[in-house]
């Protein structure tokens, strides 16, 4: 955890998770338990008890409001779609682009990468130092002393992260000293002047970068 | 332990074009604090790069933050370049860890 305060829950994902869960929270109150009759025509054919049309609504009861829903309650509704009380529904149709099934595995996915985020927040956290307020701070101040430096994604030029990432990791080695940006010389980064440089071409635009990918 | 880093190149000129990447040069995370490693070439490579043509270069890298998860995604290209000589992994970390 960031020293000084709970973690922040990544905004994004979370937004886009309630959006969607949204769409699941309102079918099933315009539903309002119609399906309940389906269920329990489907329990008479195949000669089932009918517990699961009470487990059903008081699933629906208990759906949490989407703008004080937590991702874990959400994840929850969903698996309950995929596989669980709710599955019997998950074919109905909620709006032009999805059914249930389809936001369900949405929802799921989103949360998963949500737990990844959050284990990613908790890693940066692990090496934090107390002398640096949080881990947020910190990278927010490094984008700001970094911003001399020429970031130009559609080109794939850019040195802000590789100098603030390894700042981020001398000042981990050397706490003592409290939060300082170095520059690049004082992380042991030589500027490169050879006119045939790939950088060099690349600036002149006598070449130009596609792409830079780590191969898996 | 090393890893790949493959370069889309385009040469926009009529004319070939050599393209160096120099040992040491490094490869950034374009975003800030993602936990991942940076990364730095670990030996010259020199291309020759015919007019128009798109090419790619697979680049041998090393990782530059030992205390940091493995490379990941995509990177962008920095003018910098370690100021240090190094061989290996080790190498390359003692570097960075002096301060």
């Amino acid at each position: 955890m960031p020293a000084g305060g709970a973690m922040v829950e990544p905004g994004p994902i979370s937004l886009n998770m309630r959006q969607l869960y949204n769409l699941v929270y309102e079918w099933y109150q315009y539903d309002d338990l119609k399906s309940v009759s389906r269920l329990a025509e489907s329990n008479r054919i195949w000669n089932r008890e009918d517990d699961n049309i009470r487990a059903y609504i008081d699933a629906v009861r208990q759906m949490p409001v989407p703008g004080q829903a937590r991702p874990e309650q959400i994840f929850d509704v969903a698996v309950q779609i995929r596989r669980g009380i709710l599955e019997f529904t998950c074919g109905e149709q909620v709006n032009d682009q999805y059914n249930l099934y389809e936001l369900a595995e949405i929802l799921m996915t989103l949360y998963q990468q949500l737990q990844e985020e959050r284990a990613q927040q908790q890693l940066r956290a692990s090496i934090h130092d107390t002398t640096i307020p949080s881990a947020e701070e910190y990278f927010q101040r490094a984008a700001l002393f970094y911003d001399k430096e020429l970031e130009d994604d559609i080109r794939n030029l850019g040195s802000r992260a590789a100098l603030a990432d390894t700042n981020w990791e001398m000042q981990q080695l050397s706490p003592a000293t409290g939060m300082k940006y170095r520059d690049a010389a004082e992380l042991h980064f030589r500027e490169i002047n050879d006119p045939n440089n790939l950088y060099m071409l690349t600036i002149k635009e006598r070449l130009s970068i596609d792409s830079i990918q780590i191969k898996s | 332990m090393s890893w790949t880093a493959d370069i889309v190149l385009v040469n926009k000129t009529g004319a070939a074009v050599q393209v160096k990447i120099s040992k040491g040069q490094v490869f950034s995370n374009k975003k800030i604090g993602t936990g991942y490693q940076n990364v730095a070439a670990i030996r010259d490579y020199v291309i020759t790069l015919p007019p128009y043509v798109r090419s790619v270069k697979a680049v041998e890298v090393l990782c530059i933050n030992e205390k940091l998860r493995p490379p990941t995604g995509f990177l962008n290209l920095t003018p910098y370049m370690i100021s240090k000589d190094f061989l290996t992994q080790k190498d390359l970390w003692e570097i960075m860890s002096t301060r």
